[in-house]
């Protein structure tokens, strides 16, 4: 398969599972997380690189680690989400940073997994694509409600028998995983705009949570898929047109809805 | 039949004690209201109730079963949480608020006995036009009706309320506590109530319980609702008495000694 193909297979699947996770990161107010885990995977990056397994499965298992830290330390001591995220976002680049000192030699990709490059989507980012894709569609078809539920009201979750803490855990593991397979097409730096951007613009039009959720994805979809043919065409970096496309919508977008 | 048995429950934060010992039984299809003043632990002993909290000793009955072990008829407890503060930008309906009430589990979703059971507890609430609205762009009292609908749409055994009127318009609010004597009445539930307004909830409940970090007393509201009870609630000076339909409490001035 032509890499540019390989692109936009990878990143339409990426693009919508990235705005249907984003949905809910943006409910829960978790933007600050979804930036956290992106940057956090950094240091997984490096990992691999020096040690000689596929960046992107050691940046996996490292930003899995994160985010689920993130929420333990957040559910069982007396530290807010974002705190917890403004701790291990800087020590993850840090060791990142540390880390790169001992790679012998140039190491070329890494502007790539900051800033994104489809040069750098091969099978292995497609079928992990299709897997954050199935992933999300499975975990969107079996919980929204339960998702939906306690974003709303997770005192009342609780008592009605919703297991808070596993949708959340979950959900936190879902989100690490599609930001480290989203890492080839957006980067790390890039990313939060992926997350929080099309369900900004769904928001604005959504008038029942399905509704905003559906939007959301179809947003991402367009984002990734145009903003990766504009890129293709102009010669641009993949992951800034797609975040720059993605503004223009949301530009575009606050234009219509002007509110107060 | 005991649908709600509190046997000896102290509950500490930290190293503070906010409940001591308290026991308390409440009979099926009883309206009991629990008074106390602010930071009386009034709010944790219904988060304990729920099993939302733990006590570190004692222990909770419901349908004469622990919390943990009430499966289904979880159900059939009826929650209206105080203040709750609604995430503004969610674009949530109001029926979807109402059938969270209906809740069976995990890929159960709602069915035609549902949306009629949806319909009858908007109704009750006088809200059954606004089922379509976005629930973030209601007044806070119409929230807490719709909340109210939400507790009462599974017909519940028994309904907890936490300061319900809080937020309720005034013309909502006069006929809230017969609300509560009708929907005792027509789902024969019982109905523990937290609530500041001593005055409404009198005439209607059946008993009423004093707590004040521990059990002050209870027993039936003229019973409980006595000079040296009212002081020990809030404060010294404080007085009930009846004049015209409805009794009053004056809350008296804190002497510094």
């Amino acid at each position: 398969m032509p890499f540019m193909q390989r692109a936009l297979l990878a990143g339409a699947m990426v693009g919508v599972s990235a705005a249907l996770v984003g949905s809910f990161v943006v409910i829960r107010r978790m933007t600050f997380i979804g930036a956290g885990i992106a940057h956090s995977s950094f240091a997984g990056v490096v990992i691999g690189l020096l040690v000689g397994i596929n960046p992107i499965i050691a940046a996996m298992g490292f930003a899995i680690f994160v985010g689920l830290s993130i929420g333990f330390f957040a559910k069982n001591y007396r530290i807010e989400e974002e705190s917890a995220v403004g701790v291990f976002f800087p020590f993850s680049m840090a060791l990142g940073i540390l880390l790169l000192g001992f790679i012998k030699g140039y190491s070329p990709n890494i502007m790539g997994y900051l800033f994104g490059d489809i040069l750098l989507v091969g099978k292995t980012e497609v079928s992990l694509s299709l897997v954050a894709f199935i992933l999300t569609l499975l975990f969107f078809s079996i919980l929204f409600r339960e998702m939906v539920f306690s974003a709303f009201d997770e005192e009342t979750s609780r008592v009605i028998g919703i297991r808070v803490e596993l949708v959340y855990y979950l959900f936190l593991f879902l989100t690490a995983f599609v930001i480290v397979v989203s890492i080839k097409i957006v980067g790390i730096i890039l990313f939060s705009g992926l997350l929080v951007i099309p369900p900004l613009i769904a928001l604005m039009f959504a008038k029942d949570m399905k509704g905003y959720v559906i939007f959301s994805g179809i947003i991402g979809l367009l984002s990734a898929v145009f903003g990766l043919v504009l890129s293709y065409y102009l010669n641009l970096p993949s992951g800034a047109t797609i975040i720059a496309f993605s503004f223009l919508l949301l530009l575009i977008a606050a234009a219509f809805k002007r509110r107060k | 039949m005991k649908v709600l048995e509190i046997r000896n429950v102290w509950f500490y934060y930290e190293d503070e004690p906010v409940l001591k010992d308290i026991s308390l039984e409440v009979e099926e299809g009883e309206l009991i209201a629990i008074l106390g003043p602010n930071g009386a632990g009034k709010t944790t002993l219904l988060k304990i109730i729920l099993g939302i909290l733990k006590p570190q000793q004692g222990e909770i009955k419901i349908f004469r079963k622990k919390i943990e072990e009430l499966g289904d008829e979880r159900r059939k407890i009826g929650y209206v949480p105080q203040n709750l503060v609604p995430n503004r930008k969610m674009p949530i309906k109001v029926s979807s608020v109402v059938l969270m009430g209906l809740y069976r589990g995990i890929l159960k979703f709602p069915g035609e006995e549902d949306r009629k059971a949806l319909k009858e507890a908007l109704e009750i609430v006088e809200m059954d036009h606004m089922a379509d609205r976005q629930f973030n762009q209601l007044s806070g009292g119409q929230r807490q009706r719709v909340l109210i609908a939400r507790a009462l749409v599974s017909k519940p055994k028994l309904l907890i309320l936490d300061e319900p009127e809080t937020g309720l318009d005034p013309s909502f609010h006069e006929g809230f506590f017969n609300l509560l004597a009708r929907i005792r009445k027509v789902f024969s539930t019982t109905v523990l109530i937290v609530t500041h307004d001593v005055t409404a909830v009198s005439a209607v409940v059946d008993k009423i319980a004093c707590v004040n970090r521990e059990l002050i007393t209870h027993g039936r509201p003229e019973e409980v609702l006595t000079g040296e009870n009212l002081e020990c609630l809030y404060g010294k000076g404080a007085a009930f008495f009846g004049h015209g339909p409805a009794p009053h409490i004056v809350v008296g001035k804190h002497h510094h000694d």
